[in-house]
C-alpha cells in the first residue's frame, strides 16, 4: 500500500533513440509517450490527494537514454513535487544502450533498497521501441528482479512499441487478456523483454480491472504498444500500487 | 479510456454551468481525488446556484466520477434514500443529483463515463488525515470540539440505526478548520464517501470496502456492514482527536493514522462471521505478530494514547478507548452516547455550542489577561461612547477600537460568528482582515486583532479546565 510514510518507488526508463520521432497513432512515438507519462502522472496526483494537499505516496526517478543515460529529475523526487515541475519534454536522438538505463536503475535501487523495508515493492518500467545496442541489457534486468524488500520482488515493467509482437492484433484494449507466459511472440527481442518482465502483481491487477481493464492472473508485465490506447495501459499499470 | 477531466473544461448540469477547478498543488491537472471507488473532482460554478455552496464566492461542487467497476444503476435509487440523512449534523453530502440517462441526455451523450455520477455539495476544509500526516498543532479546545462533533454525528446516526461503515481518516472532514471563510454554515465535522452506509432499508452493496488501515480490525478485510460497524473505527478516531493536542501523540504518530496498520487488534469474539476461523487465524497471528520487530514499539502508541487520554480528558474518556481496543467483538465497544456523556461538559448558563442538549462555555480572553464569559446571545465589542451615551457589551478603551467595532453572536448552527461592524481600522481573524458586513465563524483558540492592536482569543471552557 503506497502512503506517505511508505511510499511506492517507481524508476521509469524511457528510450528516446532516433526511432521515437517515427509516428504511432498520427502521432510521434515520443509524444505519445509523453502523453501517456502525463496521465500516469495525473493519476498519482489524485491517488496522493486528500483534501487540499498532495501527499508525498510516490517517489519518482525519470532516466530518457540514447547513446547515454539523462536523469531527467536529478534523481528520486515526490510525487507532489514531480507534479510542479509537470512532464519534462522529450527529443528523440541516437542509438539505444537500454544495458546502461538498466545499469542505471540497478545502481539507484541498490542505494534505496535498505530504506525501502516497509514500502511495496519497487517497480522499474522500461519504454521502447526497438531493440538494444551495446551490452545486452538482460542479465542486469534478471538481477534487478531478484532484488526484494519485504512486500515482494522489485518489478519490471516494459512497454515495447511495435507492429511485430503478437501473431493477432488486439483489437479491444479494454478486453484483452495481456501476454501470459506461454504466449506465442514473433518477435525476438519481445520474446527477450518478457524474459525481463515481472508477472503482475494480484493487487496491481485489482487497480486494473477496477478501471475496466481485463488482465488475466499470471499476465506479464509486457505491453505492446502498438496504440497510443496500449501505450496508456502500460504507464497506467505502472501507477497502479495501490493506495487507499 | 476512463473519463480525463481537463482544467477548465466545461460541463452544463442541470441548466447551471460548472467548470473543472486546476489543483491547488499541481499545475495543470484537476482538482482530483481518488478513493477506493472513485474520483471526485471539484468543479466551480460559473454562475451562482442556490443550496449550500459559499454564496458571495465561486460556487464549488463535488463530482464523483465513479470507476467502471462501481458505476451501478443502483447509485440512482440510493441518493433517494440518502436524501433523507441529509438534515442529520454532518452528513451534507447525502444530499445529491445523480447524473441518470433520463436526465441528463446531453452531458451523458458528451461524457458517457459521467453515467451515474454524483454532483453534491463541497465540503470545505482539511480531511483527519491531513490533520495527522503535516502533524498539525491543535488547542485542547480544537481537540474536544472536534471529537465531541464526531461524537455528535455518530450519535445521531447510531440513534436511527446508521452506520457509515467505511470511518476513517480521509473520510472526515473538518469545516471547522477551514482556511478560508465559510459564511453559509457547516457542521464542525462532516463524514464524506457515503455509499457504502448501513440503514435499515438499504441494500448491501456489491462491492463493501475492506475498511481504511489504522482504523479496522485486522480480522475484518472483508469491510462491515451493520448498525454497529462504526464503533470501532469511531473509538479510534475521537482518541486521536482527543489526543492529538498532545505533543507527545503527535510525536509518536505513525503516518496517516496515528497506529500503523499493522497494530491494529483483532476481532476475536463470537459475534465474528465464523468463530472457530477466526480463532484459528488468531492462534497464527498474535504470535508473528508479536514476533514482528515493530510489535513493542508500535503498541507502545496505544498505551501513549491512553495515558494521554486519561491524563487530559480524565479516566472515563481513556477507559472507553481502552474498552474498544480491548473488546472482543463490536458489541462490546461504547455507544456514541456514551462518548458524548462522557466527553467533558461546559458550565451552566454560559452555553453558546449545544452538544446534545449540553454545552460548552466560551470565554475571551483580553490581552492583560482578563477573561470575560461570553453570553449565549450577540455581544458588542467596541469603545464607550461619552457623547451619545452608548455603551458597548464589551468596552475596550483603546484609541484602535472604533464605537462600535464588531460583534459576537452564536448562529443557527451553533457555531459562534464575528462581524465587523465597519470599523475604522479593521478586525482581524488569524491575521487575516475580515470583509467588514460579513460573518466569519470562530473555533476556540483563534486569535482576534482589533485595528492590528488588541489582541482577544477565544477559549472554550470546559468541565476539565473549571475543575483545576
Amino acid at each position: 500500500m503506497a502512503t506517505s510514510r511508505t511510499p511506492a518507488l517507481v524508476i521509469y526508463l524511457l528510450d528516446v533513440s532516433a526511432s521515437m520521432a517515427r509516428p504511432l497513432g498520427g502521432k510521434r512515438r515520443i509524444d505519445v509517450v509523453v502523453e501517456a507519462l502525463g496521465a500516469a502522472l495525473r493519476q498519482m496526483v489524485f491517488r496522493s490527494t486528500k483534501g487540499g494537499s498532495l501527499l508525498p505516496r510516490y517517489r519518482i526517478a525519470l532516466f530518457a537514454y540514447s547513446d547515454h543515460v539523462y536523469d531527467l529529475l536529478d534523481g528520486i523526487k515526490t510525487v507532489d513535487h514531480v507534479a510542479h515541475l509537470g512532464v519534462p519534454e522529450l527529443s528523440p536522438m541516437h542509438a539505444t544502450e537500454t544495458a546502461k538505463a538498466f545499469a542505471c536503475a540497478e545502481k539507484l535501487l541498490q542505494a534505496e533498497l535498505p530504506n525501502l523495508w516497509p514500502c511495496p515493492a519497487p517497480l522499474v518500467c522500461h519504454m521502447t521501441d526497438g531493440t538494444y545496442n551495446g551490452a545486452d541489457p538482460e542479465p542486469i534486468a534478471r538481477r534487478i528482479m531478484g532484488m526484494s524488500v519485504p512486500d515482494g520482488n522489485v518489478l519490471v515493467e516494459n512497454i515495447f512499441i511495435s507492429d511485430s509482437i503478437l501473431p493477432q492484433p488486439i483489437t479491444d484494449p479494454m478486453r484483452w487478456p495481456g501476454i501470459l507466459p506461454g504466449d506465442r511472440l514473433t518477435n525476438e527481442y519481445a520474446r527477450k523483454l518478457r524474459a525481463m518482465s515481472s508477472p503482475l502483481p494480484e493487487s496491481y491487477r485489482a487497480v486494473m480491472l477496477e478501471n475496466n481493464y481485463h488482465l488475466a492472473p499470471k499476465a506479464l508485465m509486457l505491453l505492446p504498444g502498438i496504440s497510443p490506447e496500449l501505450v496508456a495501459m502500460g504507464f497506467q499499470m505502472s501507477a497502479a500500487t495501490p493506495a487507499h | 479510456m476512463t473519463f480525463q477531466a481537463q482544467v477548465n473544461q466545461e460541463f452544463v448540469i442541470d441548466g447551471v454551468s460548472y467548470r473543472m477547478a486546476e489543483h491547488p498543488a499541481a499545475p495543470g491537472i484537476p482538482y482530483g481525488q481518488e478513493g477506493r471507488q472513485a474520483i471526485v473532482y471539484q468543479l466551480l460554478a460559473s454562475s451562482p446556484t442556490s443550496g449550500e455552496g459559499q454564496r458571495g464566492h465561486t460556487d464549488r461542487r463535488a463530482l464523483k466520477v465513479f470507476k467502471p467497476r462501481y458505476r451501478l444503476p443502483a447509485l440512482a435509487g440510493l441518493a433517494d434514500r440518502l436524501a433523507a440523512f441529509a438534515v442529520l449534523p454532518g452528513l451534507a453530502v447525502c444530499r445529491r443529483t445523480v447524473l441518470i440517462p433520463q436526465q441528463h441526455t446531453a452531458p451523458l451523450r458528451q461524457h458517457p463515463d459521467l453515467t451515474y455520477a454524483v454532483l453534491m455539495p463541497w465540503i470545505e476544509g482539511p480531511t483527519w488525515m491531513e490533520i495527522l500526516v503535516e502533524k498539525r498543532e491543535l488547542t485542547p479546545e480544537q481537540s474536544l470540539a472536534l471529537a465531541a462533533s464526531l461524537a455528535e454525528i455518530l450519535c445521531a446516526m447510531e440513534q436511527r440505526s446508521i452506520a457509515h461503515c467505511d470511518l476513517s481518516g480521509p473520510n472526515i472532514m473538518l469545516p471547522a478548520l477551514a482556511q478560508s471563510p465559510t459564511p453559509d454554515p457547516q457542521f464542525p465535522v462532516a463524514l464524506v464517501d457515503v455509499e457504502q452506509l448501513y440503514a435499515p432499508g438499504l441494500e448491501r452493496p456489491e462491492a463493501l470496502p475492506g475498511g481504511s488501515p489504522g482504523y479496522v480490525y485486522r480480522t475484518a478485510p472483508g469491510g462491515l456492514w451493520g448498525a454497529r460497524a462504526d464503533r470501532f473505527a469511531g473509538a479510534v478516531l475521537i482518541a486521536e482527536m482527543l489526543g492529538w493536542c498532545d505533543k507527545r501523540v503527535r510525536d509518536a504518530a505513525w503516518g496517516e493514522s496515528y497506529f500503523n496498520p499493522d497494530e491494529m487488534p483483532l476481532e476475536t469474539g463470537p459475534a465474528s462471521q465464523d468463530a472457530e476461523r477466526l480463532r484459528l487465524r488468531l492462534s497464527v497471528l498474535r504470535p508473528a505478530a508479536k514476533q514482528d520487530a515493530g510489535w513493542a514499539r508500535d503498541s507502545q502508541r496505544y498505551h501513549l494514547l491512553v495515558t494521554v487520554l486519561r491524563e487530559r480528558w480524565g479516566q472515563g474518556v481513556a477507559g472507553l478507548f481502552e474498552r474498544a481496543w480491548n473488546a472482543e467483538t463490536l458489541a462490546d465497544c461504547a455507544t456514541f452516547g456514551e462518548w458524548l456523556v462522557t466527553l467533558p461538559e461546559g458550565g451552566p448558563g454560559t452555553t453558546t455550542k449545544k452538544r446534545g442538549g449540553d454545552g460548552l462555555s466560551y470565554e475571551l480572553v483580553l490581552a492583560n489577561g482578563e477573561v470575560l464569559a461570553l453570553p449565549q446571545r450577540e455581544v458588542i465589542i467596541g469603545r464607550r461612547d461619552p457623547e451619545h451615551l452608548a455603551e458597548p457589551d464589551i468596552n475596550i478603551e483603546h484609541k484602535a477600537v472604533s464605537r462600535p467595532h464588531c460583534r459576537i453572536f452564536p448562529g443557527s448552527d451553533g457555531r459562534l460568528y464575528i462581524e465587523d461592524l465597519k470599523s475604522m481600522n479593521g478586525t482581524m481573524l488569524n491575521n487575516r482582515r475580515i470583509a467588514p458586513g460579513k460573518p466569519f465563524p470562530l473555533a476556540p483558540g483563534d486569535q482576534i486583532m482589533l485595528g492590528f492592536k488588541v489582541r482577544l482569543t477565544i477559549r472554550l471552557t470546559t468541565a476539565t479546565d473549571q475543575g483545576k
